[in-house]
């Protein structure tokens, strides 16, 4: 809801958004290394806004703040929330957000220049090697990507044997018939549902371009054949509330298939909180893949604090280790690969995430034409 | 002398009252204000009917708002036809009166997000219920139950939190019967329902109607039951407002607004619709 | 025929006690053990299919949440707003419930009604368009956000349990006091005070919980980062649900408020008149 309550600030705040930004920026610019972590030590505290796993994350943050002296506040929020207080708090000389972790594709929404601090990549030591194009977006080097996830249909071995597995559309028409009420994914709180319908969407709808973020009624009202799709077979799937409740429901036995996060799964299946018997798969058809990025807010009150934290977060030290915890795919070259939940030999069915704010349109359509339907 | 000693209460009003009607002016005038197009966050503002016009030629609007109405009328009338029994029979105390009296009020000290959680968790596959069932031998395999289609889960929560409050209005006025009233009935051979609906409800009526108002109202603006607990298919008018403010850029502020208008008028006019019915109901039956 | 009639009313009596016993677990003691199990399981040892009970149990997923969660933050959030919420309410709701207590005053029902008008107000919508308010006057502290919405909202319940304990002062105690020649504070302080403790008490004690426990505004106004115990609670029902912390924060949220509202009936129940005059 802040989104809308940006407008108004935007409108208000247009004209004084473009001088204090550049004048910051020029001081960090000035300074080598050395100096941004004396300047960061100073100002010894950041706000960093983040979306999952924030009770994990204060956890490992706790290296940075030994190694550094910078005390790091992870508040909850969830990302839409936190885009939005960034949009609603860009009018205000200093805001309260220090460091902000975003969806690779959340740039489609918004120009970087008019709301970020940077560009970051001359200005962090390893910025060179780091990864600044994700999900089909170039974010012209304002937000290192930190966080490489792909999206896949979890399954519990202990009720479903790995050659029943359904792998095209086919396949999910008939598993669906034969098994009512056996996959569970979401529509809201978390984007592993919307992009198993994304999916679908791409496998059965072929004459649109997904790259083109641009989003019309018409462009919408193509999908069609995909909501009859998924009315057809509206017995087979359940509906749940969140990412988590998938995880959770495939977790105590209610469902055979789920779709659901890789690193969400494994983040969970190391901790122990989940049976480490759930696998993934990727169908053939395809599913989404791709990652998060993080950046710094024009108005943040401690940048230089926030430069040395997204450094930290993106070195090969961390990546290896946030590899190691959560499973994700790590973003810095020299950082150790993990091994994921999903075979290598399927990962080559991982596609991009439709381009914005059209790939948020197809989760609107899915729930107005199906769900509530 | 006297002037300044007839302004004093009046001046004493001021503290409570008026930050109560400055406040609930500026809200609701807000809502109606942004509903025909005012105070537009982006955009121009200016006199227009086309957010009313886009909400109520929505089908999934009038879904929301025929599920709350349906809801808030279940609950109320549930809530209240149990609290009955149990004011009644705790009307004149008895060894342990007091201990069940406490237990039905417990609910009231508990969240209802706390609450939403516990019965969902209590009927999850994993729950306690589930495993009774099958333990028991009564079914195979766990049944979902979990986000019912029939939201006969946000009934029991609504039910669960708002029968002992039912049950707290009702009580003073039911112990306030006279049994020599009750006596007399029992003696011209009125039987139990009788009763109730000659005597009692009558005797009670304002306390039923605050009550059947209190609760219609709570339960047409839910959000939290509706939101853990409920089916996934359907909107209550509250998440549905949420939903739509928080989802369409320039012109969610307005059509939420239209919602919020709708939903206070559906408090309003159906919680006073329900109390006058009851009010005819017992009239014509009374006589 | 005695006997049978006692027999008869034994189970007249006791037969609901043990019904109402009966619904009582399953309703809420059952819930409640479900919930203080699942708090209990290991976080390194899931529960998960087709296991009956959870492997492992342990109290390490307490201290996990007391150290990695926003959960302390929540609680001095929740407490601190309740304790300037329960003080500003009831400042400003003792002049308004003298007059309702202890003056007669043409309009007096309907300013009573006026007062009530904030529990008619379904708190969502309350909630979007006070944070709407907020933004046009450029409020940004969400904290006092917050504790000016729920001062308002909360001012009747203050104001109804005040205006009964003021209604309560007895005038002949008042007017005696003020016979012997007792000084105003003395009076107020022999006659008015030791009836409106327990009032007071229990007021500020009932709208510190209705702080605590509020979640439409908390939750609209302080998104995303200014959470709240019922926001946290919130968040990991939704987006960040796992099961077993979920219940360890229902647990957390219940029970202080549960003490705190035991403390606030008997406060109220001490507050009848027979006692009190009793005393004076």
């Amino acid at each position: 809801m802040l989104k809308t309550i940006a407008m108004l600030a935007l409108a208000t705040a247009l004209p004084l958004a473009g001088l204090p930004a550049p004048a910051a920026a020029k001081d960090l610019s000035q300074m080598n290394w050395e100096e941004i972590v004396a300047e960061a030590k100073q100002e010894g505290q950041i706000n960093w806004f983040h979306w999952y796993f924030q009770d994990r994350f204060r956890e490992q943050v706790k290296a940075f703040e030994a190694q550094y002296g910078i005390k790091v506040t992870i508040p909850d929020g969830d990302g839409k929330a936190n885009m939005d207080k960034m949009l609603a708090e860009r009018g205000r000389t200093e805001g309260d957000i220090d460091v902000i972790s975003l969806g690779g594709s959340a740039l489609q929404t918004f120009k970087a220049e008019d709301l970020l601090y940077g560009p970051l990549k001359p200005l962090l030591p390893d910025g060179a090697k780091l990864r600044f194009s994700i999900e089909g977006t170039d974010n012209k080097g304002y937000a290192p990507a930190f966080w490489g996830n792909q999206t896949a249909i979890a399954y519990n071995p202990a009720r479903i044997s790995e050659k029943e597995l359904p792998h095209t559309l086919e396949d999910f028409a008939a598993f669906f018939r034969t098994n009512p009420g056996e996959m569970g994914f979401n529509t809201e709180n978390g984007g592993s549902g919307p992009a198993f319908i994304e999916a679908v969407t791409r496998a059965l709808v072929k004459d649109i371009d997904y790259a083109n973020g641009a989003a019309t009624p018409e462009k919408v009202a193509k999908l069609a054949p995909a909501w009859d799709w998924f009315k057809a077979n509206h017995d087979g799937y359940i509906i749940t509330a969140s990412n988590a409740d998938s995880v959770t429901r495939i977790n105590s036995g209610e469902f055979k298939l789920i779709a659901g996060w890789e690193d969400q799964i494994a983040g969970l299946q190391r901790k122990g909180e989940i049976s480490r018997d759930i696998k993934m798969y990727i169908p053939s058809f395809g599913m989404p893949g791709g990652g998060n990025v993080i950046a710094i807010p024009a108005n943040a009150k401690h940048k230089a604090a926030a430069l040395v934290l997204i450094h930290w977060l993106t070195s090969a030290n961390t990546q290896t280790e946030l590899a190691k915890t959560f499973g994700i795919a790590p973003q810095h070259p020299d950082a150790d690969s993990s091994v994921g939940l999903i075979a290598a030999g399927d990962r080559k069915f991982s596609t991009v995430w439709a381009a914005k704010p059209f790939g948020d349109d197809i989760k609107k359509a899915f729930v107005n034409q199906v769900t509530l339907h | 002398m006297s002037a300044s000693f007839s302004v004093r209460p009046y001046l004493l009003l001021l503290p409570g009252l008026l930050p109560i009607l400055a406040f609930m002016s500026l809200v609701i005038g807000m809502a109606l204000s942004q509903s025909v197009g005012y105070f537009n966050f982006s955009g121009d503002s200016g006199f227009s009917l086309r957010f009313w016009h886009t909400v109520l030629s929505e089908q999934q609007f009038w879904r929301a708002f025929w599920y709350s109405a349906r809801i808030a009328l279940f609950s109320s009338l549930l809530s209240v036809a149990l609290a009955y029994p149990v004011a009644l029979w705790l009307r004149r105390p008895f060894a342990g009166s007091d201990l069940v009296s406490a237990l039905i009020k417990a609910p009231i000290l508990v969240h209802g997000l706390v609450a939403a959680f516990l019965y969902v968790n209590f009927i999850s596959f994993q729950g306690f219920l589930n495993a009774a069932l099958v333990h028991l031998g009564l079914v195979a395999r766990p049944i979902r139950m979990q986000n019912d289609p029939y939201a006969i889960g946000v009934v029991i929560l609504q039910v669960w939190k708002n029968m002992p409050f039912a049950f707290l209005i009702l009580t003073g006025p039911v112990r306030a019967i006279g049994d020599d009233i009750l006596d007399a009935a029992r003696d011209l051979g009125a039987g139990a329902f009788a009763r109730l609906r000659r005597v009692i409800l009558p005797l009670t009526l304002r306390s039923l109607q605050a009550a059947l108002i209190l609760i219609f109202i709570g339960a047409a603006g839910d959000y939290s039951f509706q939101s853990v607990a409920g089916p996934t298919s359907l909107n209550s008018l509250a998440q549905y407002m949420v939903r739509i403010q928080q989802d369409n850029a320039g012109h969610g502020w307005n059509e939420a607004a239209v919602i919020a208008v709708m939903l206070m008028g559906l408090s309003l006019f159906g919680s006073a619709a329900l109390a006058a019915l009851i009010q005819f109901l017992l009239r014509r039956t009374g006589r | 025929m005695r006997r049978h009639r006692s027999a008869a009313l034994l189970v007249q009596t006791r037969l609901p006690v043990v019904l109402a016993l009966t619904v009582f677990t399953i309703v809420l003691a059952l819930p409640f053990a479900m919930a203080v199990l699942w708090s209990l399981v290991d976080p390194s040892h899931p529960w998960a299919y087709p296991a009956v009970l959870p492997p492992v149990l342990s109290f390490r997923r307490w201290i996990e949440i007391w150290t990695t969660s926003a959960l302390p933050q929540a609680l001095a959030n929740s407490y601190l707003l309740a304790a300037t919420v329960s003080v500003s309410t009831l400042l400003l709701a003792l002049p308004t419930a003298y007059a309702f207590g202890r003056l007669q005053f043409p309009g007096k029902a309907t300013a009573q009604m006026l007062t009530l008008i904030p529990l008619a107000m379904p708190g969502f919508v309350g909630a979007i368009f006070f944070s709407a308010l907020l933004v046009r006057f450029g409020v940004y502290s969400r904290f006092a956000g917050i504790a000016l919405g729920h001062t308002v909202i909360f001012l009747p319940y203050a104001i109804r349990l005040l205006s009964l304990s003021f209604a309560m002062v007895r005038q002949d105690l008042i007017d005696a006091a003020r016979d012997l020649g007792a000084s105003p504070l003395t009076v107020f302080r022999t006659a008015t005070l030791p009836v409106l403790k327990p009032g007071l008490l229990a007021a500020l004690i009932i709208v510190f919980i209705l702080s605590i426990e509020e979640f439409a505004i908390s939750y609209i106004v302080g998104a995303p980062d200014f959470t709240t115990v019922p926001t946290i609670l919130y968040s990991y029902l939704g987006y960040n649900f796992i099961r077993p912390n979920a219940a360890a924060i229902s647990l957390i949220l219940v029970v202080p408020n549960v003490l705190l509202m035991l403390i606030a009936e008997r406060l109220l129940k001490s507050a009848d008149p027979a006692t009190i005059t009793g005393k004076g």
